[in-house]
């Protein structure tokens, strides 16, 4: 299983990055992946691009309580 | 007829399961960097880092290298929505905020002659949902704000 466990946002000379950080399949296998440049994700948009890179339907994707995105689908 | 779970659904039992040892860690999460680099817009607030999640900071710094003074403008160091620090650059100054954890944010470098500012995030701020890293720029001008905060994400 596919855990989402943070999205990290940083500015780079006017772009602004989009990263995800997941385990994978144990609790203890972080990852980060770059999920763009200049996107402003929600979480639709997020569980579909993790469901494509691992190759999982988007049931596969565990999304955490504490994570809330704002201005999207929380 | 039977009834109830089977005997292998049962709680940690050092002597049924022949464990040698149980290990109750801290879990710690891996740790992460997002180095940020930003021109930044005057007279306003710029946010340099967002990150959602759970965890820690370990420590990082935000530098400013300006052509003109940048000491009334403020770093600001957001936790879970709260404002914890927004303090300029000639207050910690002046009343020398220089150690780590006097403040969330403390001072490492002021000149105001050479216009190079620097702060230092104090190590062990754990956060339950965010952090944001911000910066209002107070001198009507758009310095380049670097950020490199180090957290660990559980």
């Amino acid at each position: 299983m596919i855990e989402l466990r943070g999205i990290v946002r940083f500015k780079d000379h006017g772009h602004e990055n989009v990263d995800l950080v997941v385990t994978e399949n144990r609790p203890d296998n972080y990852k980060t992946i770059r999920m763009g440049v200049d996107i402003k994700p929600n979480k639709g948009m997020i569980i579909t691009f993790l469901g494509k890179y691992y190759g999982v339907p988007p049931g596969e994707i565990a999304w955490p309580a504490h994570i809330t995105l704002k201005g999207g689908d929380s | 007829m039977s009834s109830g779970l089977p005997d292998y659904y049962r709680g940690i039992d050092v002597t049924y399961q022949t464990l040698s040892e149980i290990i109750n860690r801290p879990k710690y999460g891996a740790a992460n960097t997002a180095p940020a680099a930003e021109i930044v817009n005057a007279n306003a607030l710029t946010e340099i880092v967002a990150v959602e999640g759970k965890g820690m900071l370990y420590g990082g710094s935000l530098n400013i290298s300006a052509n003109s003074t940048q000491r009334m403008s403020v770093p600001i160091l957001e936790v879970d929505g709260v404002r914890l620090t927004e303090i300029s650059f000639f207050v910690l100054n002046l009343f020398k905020e220089r150690v780590e954890h006097c403040k969330p944010l403390y001072l490492l470098s002021y000149n105001n002659v050479t216009f190079v500012y620097t702060v230092g995030i104090s190590n062990g701020i754990t956060f339950e949902s965010s952090f944001r890293v911000l910066y209002y720029e107070n001198h009507g001008s758009t310095p380049v704000v670097w950020a490199g905060p180090i957290y660990a994400l559980v």
